[in-house]
């Protein structure tokens, strides 16, 4: 008995050591609760007291227990049949066998049909024929590449064009009909020329693209008179000449195969400034192009042997196009008929990437050379190659900028952006040749703006009048978004802006400008910024 | 130590309800631990020496399962007893937590 006793004790004492705490008197509330229903099930009858308690923890707070105790409610109410089917005796640990036919709902289902309803029919498609059609009509991934686009006729055409040593000019293999034209094109000596164009060969020229190299007898008689040539003088030839930098005599020059691609940077810029620069609209405007230039080109030859006062006249021609990038091959002809005859034995050429006097009076962006008073002397190497100026007729002849270019009158001098002690000189391009130029980052790398409130100009026409007033050449103002272009060069340093005015509030305010630039050097870019500043500012 | 309260329990169910691999009994000797273990339930239940409701809620929770599953294994006391008692046990745990006892642990 003590031993009883004894291990009673124990037990307790274990059973207290082990379980010191009172767990959660719901959760054995729900275990006494699933013990009475279980012990109802296996005696068969449900004495009062438990009825007692069921119908009491129907209301429970424990919603837990209390559905348990609705639902074995209605379960004794009910289905006291069921009673040792829900409940069966030890049986609350087997598993549930999975009855995937679902066989204990046929009596159910039998007896639904016998009442008039219709038998269960499956769909005609299984969900997994589904899946499989799917895949088999979905688009497998496309590896193979695109085809490149196709070069269009035009650009063939113009695609080669060989150098003829013989002949001393460049035949196109496309059948061009001014060989001879072409001839005056490519009649460039080299010499040190090369490479004194190269750096500032891409600025103005089409990348890879510069003069032949190669010079027949008679150019070698003036290959040392071009020798010291300036760099504005690539910026003519490069239009025009499209044959690679060579130096030394290459029999064989051939162009590039097709135009260069506009890159897409590119092709934003130019439709911004006057729609994207495509080949069909380059072909076409070459026409155009061309009349002008050969017109301006007669009319320079005619003029250039006369007199050189007459130079300035034909300067005044704007229409000419010089830094057309996609017209390459097509602007040779034009030219050549007005050289190859007329000029003289020295072959300044209007077209040639020399630097004769005539090219830089004929094209305004060539006048910062000449606008620096070594330039226009007679002492500086260039004049050296001017026929006129070694025969000392140019006399007092200044060459200045022309302050008439871009429709807009004269202004005075004293206006004109200086850098360096020279002069801005207005730089004529077209809108798509500016805004390749603005878009080509290799060659315009430095960026900058700058926004001038409370401007003197009060309408686009006076702004632009005051940037050709500063030597700006006025390249094309958008009245409706009251927006201007204009480009200039001076010192060698290409200038391409682009201003807004932004109109003022009902009169209260004074309008502003945002003004951005590009040069190809960026020690210019403060000397604008005051420069703008000080010359628009109220 | 809940968690370590809770998983003595399920292994002491499972151990009393499933047979005993591990023992290699037979079907008597499973049906005689499961008896022995009612009957030890019910000695405890019947006991007037300490109220059943000292005894801590895991171990109510494990007499009432052993009970609820096996209670018509008992030698001493009918279906009906044993069902009597447990609904006295509901009702005094239920009076209990009323007064607080129980609910404020």
């Amino acid at each position: 008995m003590f031993a009883a006793s004894f291990k009673y004790q124990l037990n307790d004492q274990a059973l207290t050591y082990f379980c010191p705490f009172s767990l959660s008197s719901k959760t054995t509330t729900r275990y006494l609760f699933n013990a009475v229903f279980k012990l109802i099930a296996q005696a068969g009858t449900c004495p009062p007291k438990a009825s007692k308690l069921i119908e009491q923890f129907k209301l429970s707070h424990d919603v837990e227990l209390q559905q348990r105790c609705i639902e074995f409610e209605a379960l004794l109410v009910d289905g006291g049949h069921l009673l040792g089917d829900v409940l069966p005796i030890d049986a609350s640990c087997e598993d549930l066998g999975d009855d995937v036919e679902l066989g204990f709902l046929d009596d159910f289902v039998q007896e639904k049909i016998n009442l008039g309803a219709a038998p269960y029919s499956p769909p005609d498609e299984d969900e997994d024929d589904l899946i499989t059609d799917y895949s088999q009509t979905k688009p497998s991934f496309n590896m193979t590449p695109y085809a490149k686009p196709t070069v269009s006729n035009t650009s063939a055409t113009t695609a080669s064009r060989v150098y003829n040593p013989e002949l001393g000019n460049a035949s196109s293999t496309s059948g061009e009909p001014n060989g001879s034209q072409q001839n005056t094109q490519f009649n460039k000596p080299s010499g040190t020329q090369n490479s004194l164009r190269k750096p500032v060969a891409n600025v103005w020229g089409k990348p890879g693209a510069s003069t032949s190299a190669n010079s027949n007898g008679n150019m070698n008689s003036t290959a040392n008179t071009f020798g010291n040539s300036t760099t504005s003088n690539n910026r003519t030839i490069n239009p025009y000449g499209g044959a690679p930098p060579t130096v030394g005599g290459v029999g064989i020059v051939v162009e590039e195969e097709k135009p260069r691609e506009l890159t897409e940077r590119e092709k934003m810029a130019s439709a911004l400034f006057g729609g994207v620069g495509t080949s069909t609209a380059a072909t076409s405007s070459r026409a155009s192009r061309r009349s002008k230039i050969s017109g301006a080109a007669s009319t320079t030859q005619k003029k250039l042997p006369s007199s050189p006062q007459s130079a300035p006249a034909v300067a005044a021609e704007p229409a000419i196009d010089l830094l057309d990038m996609t017209s390459f091959g097509d602007s040779l002809p034009a030219t050549a008929a007005t050289s190859d005859n007329n000029m003289p034995n020295n072959d300044i050429d209007i077209f040639a990437s020399q630097p004769d006097i005539s090219v830089s009076q004929t094209a305004d962006f060539v006048s910062p050379v000449q606008a620096a008073p070594e330039d226009v002397t007679a002492p500086v190497p260039a004049p050296s190659l001017d026929p006129f100026a070694a025969e000392g007729l140019l006399g007092g002849l200044e060459d200045k900028p022309l302050p008439s270019l871009g429709g807009i009158g004269s202004q005075p001098s004293s206006q004109i952006f200086n850098f360096n002690g020279k002069e801005l000189s207005p730089l004529s391009m077209s809108t798509p040749e500016f805004g390749q130029l603005w878009a080509s980052a290799s060659d315009l790398r430095f960026s900058n703006s700058v926004s001038i409130p409370n401007v003197k100009a009060t309408t686009l026409d006076d702004f632009m009048k005051s940037m050709v007033s500063a030597g700006f050449h006025l390249v094309e103002a958008i009245q409706a978004t009251d927006e201007g272009i204009c480009s200039g060069i001076v010192d060698d340093v290409t200038i391409l802006v682009h201003g807004k005015i932004t109109k003022g509030s009902g009169g209260m305010t004074a309008n502003h400008i945002d003004l951005a630039f590009k040069t190809s050097d960026g020690n210019i870019g403060s000397t604008l910024k005051t420069f703008f500043t000080k010359s628009l500012s109220i | 130590m809940r968690n370590l309260v809770r998983r003595h329990n399920h292994i002491l169910l499972s151990c009393i309800s499933q047979r005993f691999v591990t023992l290699r009994l037979d079907d008597s000797a499973e049906l005689s631990l499961r008896r022995s273990t009612v009957n030890t339930y019910v000695s405890i239940l019947l006991s007037s020496n300490k109220p059943i409701l000292q005894y801590p809620d895991i171990f109510i929770q494990i007499m009432s399962w052993i009970l609820g599953e096996y209670g018509y294994l008992a030698d001493t006391m009918t279906v009906e007893g044993i069902l009597e008692r447990m609904c006295e046990l509901v009702s005094k745990k239920n009076s209990s937590a009323i007064g607080g006892s129980h609910e404020a642990k």
